[in-house]
């Protein structure tokens, strides 16, 4: 008898919770079937990469978010120094493998700031930004705790010419040598530009294509020259501010062009459709395309970004209030970045700019809790109509692809730096707490250990 | 205060009297002394178990014996020291007392070092100069009261450390109670200070200066056909006779000193050379501060690297490599909760110096509320860990209240004496004469009415070299 009012119940249920879910998303293990294939057992380690491993670690049993959208249900991840060996199941792990137990845990790739400061970036450009990082900064920890392993740190941003001093800094505390990802991967510039800047800008390009069509060899040489005018011409719009080891190797705009690095356009004002429409063409002039950094004007046109093959930083829950007069292409909302990503344009999520916290992640809000909020801003992303796995990928895979550094993190592939988190839910949930972050391989952050979250038990 | 003043001048001409010696000993009384016995007196020697009711012998500023059982000769001069605590005198091993002008107002009189002189937030790298060949002692002001007052206080050896980010120069060693700059500097090339800061260039320069005195020390070990003497002067090493004719060895590399340039084409850095003194010479250039640094990598003087946070002890290991000097001694002038602390780094520091000098604190983590004593950390891990005494004659005496907050954190008392008295000494080269209890040792002594890490004690006599630096006036 009771049985049978129990399956009545669950018949009556059922359809019930099933349309709970596809209303609902933000649940947490949303239930949805694996999305990819488990990872091809072949790339488990082999003998022969055994012998050079030293150190192997086995994340086993977790749901693993693969940050390129995939997940891998009750899957293990192993890694072997400080890289990915191996994602998938029944894996072959070896006997001396460390294992940490992530059943019923989420793991995911470390998240990335594409903005941020402060962590152990120097706040001043440096030669080599290796020489002045510090692996000893709290504010690494208080990183960790919200689950970013990698961020960008600009010193130093360009006008009028790409520009600019940056480099991609990895949260691996106490380790200074495995803290840098790659510096110089990211320059900046501004639009819109007049008539005369465009030109100039034109001719650069020009110039440092013929150096690179001039044959291989004569690509370094032909860039010094030009270089050195790059230098010159920040220094006359931002007097004493850019020319500081900006000098060294290829100039910024034969790294762009050679594909080495990105190129962030923004706007001095508001990044409507004309200035978008001016960073779009850069990006025709340069052949690669650019990374938009907060357009607010990108869902007018998501079709004519995605052309171009360029990329959106954008903050999903900064509200712009349109201009009444334009009232269909100006202002932004939550939806601009779930109808940039319907659009195949790849995006970047950062938090808000304005009153608390700047443009970017930083100690600097109240009490330093923009720090903490990075996933939170991908979620508004979510309920601003994008798909879970393509939100995770704002600040996973998209993000490092902003970067120009996606070959090394942003997902967990073999191959890939293990930097990864353990999580108690869903990545995107906002009840969700970082229980574990992996760096380089090596458990970096435990919550129970470290005073910011210590005291919250679920 | 104003007797000091008015005796000063007399002991002054008294001493250029008497002290017709070379040397630093002159400071020392004449020849044959009325020897002097303390008694009643519970003596901290650290150099081995407290003696109850002991007796320290002095004649001519120099301890004769010190034990329970030593007879006090006829004709001694009897000190009854009332049941109270001697203990060897203070060694300020790192300061920069003296180094300012001095001023008609006391309140301006006082001691930058401790100032943090660049703020976090800088917007461009840390700049570094090498001046290696600089003697702080050169920069000494030698009339002013702080000195005395330091004495007063306890500090009877005080080691002048110089400041500039880099190869900061060379310290020297004083006597707080000497009146007068000749007599005051018992060694001016005490150490070598080197103050690394992160950033590329100054971890080049860093770098390549050690890679150039690295040579310069090859080059002085090839057996020279002129002169046999460089030889010599090699295998006497770190010998503190090595030290005294210092200057020497430095010479000697003269003649061959070219060749190096050539070979090395010495193009390859310009302006590296020194932004200090070795410029603008033709071709036979001579760079003394490199001098001074291949002396250190011999071992002839000893290095003072001032290491705030493991930020920089990670990065100076980065730019020295290799290139590590036999004597070592780390500072930490400040502890910087921003870029880790040199305990939680121990094993690193262990490869540079097994001496640490810090300041005497305790510490809270920046996103925490526990109090932690590094000290201690250190002291357990098996370091000898010396305390920095303040410049400033008020805060120098308020040292012992500091070493009780860190005993009361887990550091051992004894620890916490020898960290303000042998342990410097040591750091300093000075432990043949001072820091401990011992005979044939300089008589610097001080007078405690109780233990002196007892807060009801209080200092009330000090010796400098078996003489009375001043009745404690209270």
């Amino acid at each position: 008898m009771r049985a049978l009012t129990t399956a009545a119940l669950a018949v009556v249920l059922l359809p019930v919770l099933a349309a709970d879910l596809t209303g609902q998303r933000r649940r947490r293990f949303p239930r949805r079937p694996p999305a990819a294939e488990p990872a091809d057992p072949a790339e488990a380690p082999s003998e022969k990469k055994a012998a050079k491993v030293e150190r192997w670690v086995a994340v086993r049993g977790g749901d693993v978010y693969l940050g390129t959208g995939q997940l891998l249900r009750r899957a293990t991840v192993l890694i072997g120094d400080d890289k990915i060996k191996a994602v998938g199941h029944d894996l072959d792990v070896p006997d001396e493998a460390e294992v940490i137990d992530a059943r019923g845990k989420a793991v995911a790739p470390g998240f990335i700031a594409v903005k941020a400061r402060g962590m152990g970036a120097p706040s001043y450009a440096d030669e080599e930004f290796a020489d002045s990082l510090n692996p000893f900064s709290p504010d690494i920890k208080l990183g960790l705790s919200a689950g970013i392993t990698s961020y960008l740190a600009q010193v130093d941003r360009g006008t009028d010419v790409p520009g600019g001093r940056s480099a991609v800094v990895k949260l691996a505390w106490g380790d200074v040598d495995g803290m840098l990802v790659a510096q110089d991967t990211v320059y900046t510039m501004r639009v819109p530009l007049s008539a005369a800047k465009w030109r100039a800008l034109r001719e650069r390009v020009e110039k440092a294509k013929e150096g690179l069509a001039q044959g291989k060899d004569a690509g370094k040489d032909a860039a010094k020259p030009a270089d050195k005018s790059t230098t010159k011409g920040q220094g006359g719009t931002t007097p004493g501010r850019s020319a500081r080891g900006g000098d060294k190797g290829p100039d910024a705009v034969t790294k762009i062009l050679r594909g080495e690095a990105k190129l962030w356009v923004t706007s001095s004002g508001n990044f409507d459709v004309g200035p978008l429409r001016q960073a779009l063409e850069i990006s025709r002039l340069l052949g690669h395309g650019v990374v938009l950094d907060n357009p607010v004007g990108a869902w007018v046109i998501p079709d004519e970004v995605a052309a171009t093959g360029s990329m959106a930083v954008v903050s999903p829950r900064l509200r712009v209030r349109p201009d009444p007069g334009r009232p269909d292409d100006t202002g932004s909302n939550l939806a601009q970045a779930a109808i940039l990503g319907e659009a195949g344009v790849p995006v970047a999520v950062i938090p808000p700019g304005g009153r608390f916290g700047g443009s970017g992640l930083g100690r600097n809000g109240i009490l330093g809790q923009d720090l903490h909020t990075l996933h939170l801003d991908a979620a508004f992303a979510v309920r601003g109509g994008m798909e879970d796995r393509r939100a995770l990928r704002t600040i996973t895979l998209d993000a490092a692809k902003t970067l120009g550094v996606a070959e090394r993190i942003g997902s967990i592939e073999p191959g890939k730096d293990a930097d990864l988190l353990i999580l108690d839910g869903d990545p995107l949930h906002y009840r969700t707490f970082v229980e574990t972050a992996i760096v380089n391989g090596k458990v970096v952050y435990e919550k129970d250990k470290e005073p910011f979250y210590s005291h919250i038990h679920r | 205060m104003t007797h000091d003043h008015c005796r000063r001048p007399f002991r002054c001409v008294a001493l250029a009297l008497a002290g017709a010696i070379a040397g630093h000993m002159t400071i020392a009384l004449p020849a044959q002394e009325r020897p002097v016995a303390i008694h009643n007196a519970r003596i901290l020697t650290m150099a081995g178990e407290p003696i109850d009711r002991g007796v320290v012998l002095i004649r001519n500023g120099k301890i004769q014996a010190v034990g329970a059982e030593v007879p006090i000769p006829a004709g001694a001069k009897r000190v009854d020291a009332g049941g109270g605590t001697i203990m060897p005198g203070l060694v300020s091993a790192f300061s920069r007392a003296g180094l300012t002008e001095p001023r008609g107002d006391p309140d301006q009189r006082r001691s930058s070092r401790r100032s943090f002189r660049r703020s976090r937030g800088s917007r461009s790298a840390p700049k570094a100069s090498n001046r290696a060949a600089r003697k702080i002692a050169d920069q000494l002001y030698s009339r002013q009261d702080v000195f005395g007052e330091l004495a007063q206080a306890g500090i009877t050896t005080l080691g002048l450390a110089p400041r500039d980010d880099g190869f900061s120069g060379r310290g020297a060693v004083i006597d707080p109670t000497a009146t007068d700059a000749a007599t005051m500097v018992l060694n001016d090339e005490a150490f070598l200070l080197i103050t690394p800061v992160p950033g590329s260039k100054a971890k080049k320069l860093v770098k390549e200066a050690l890679v150039k005195a690295k040579k310069l020390v090859e080059e002085r070990k090839k057996p020279k056909p002129a002169a046999a003497k460089p030889a010599e002067g090699d295998k006497t090493e770190a010998k503190d006779e090595a030290a005294k004719t210092e200057g020497k060895p430095a010479d000697k590399p003269q003649d061959k000193k070219p060749p190096t340039d050539a070979a090395k084409g010495k193009g390859s850095a310009p302006g590296q050379g020194g932004p200090g003194k070795g410029k603008g010479k033709g071709k036979p250039k001579k760079d003394p501060n490199i001098d001074a640094i291949a002396d250190a990598l011999e071992g002839k003087t000893r290095a003072f690297v001032d290491l705030r946070s493991a930020y920089r002890l990670v990065h100076y290991l980065k730019a020295a490599g290799d290139h590590q000097f036999p004597d070592t001694v780390v500072v930490a002038s400040t502890l910087d909760n921003n870029e880790g602390r040199l305990d939680e780094v121990v094993k690193e520091l262990r490869g540079l110096s097994e001496v640490v000098l810090m300041e005497a604190k305790l510490t809270t983590p920046a996103f925490g509320r526990a109090v932690e004593c590094p000290a201690a950390t250190l002291v357990d891990q098996g370091f000898d860990v010396g305390f920095l005494l303040p410049d400033q004659p008020s805060q120098a005496r308020e040292v012992f209240f500091a070493l009780m907050e860190l005993v009361r954190h887990g550091l051992p008392q004894a620890k916490a004496l020898a960290g303000v008295t042998a342990v410097p000494a040591q750091a300093l080269g000075v432990d043949d004469r001072v820091g401990t209890i011992a005979a044939g040792k300089d008589a610097d002594l001080l007078l405690f009415t109780g233990p002196p890490l007892d807060p009801a004690s209080r200092l009330e006599r000090v010796w400098r070299r078996g003489r009375a630096v001043e009745e404690a006036k209270r």
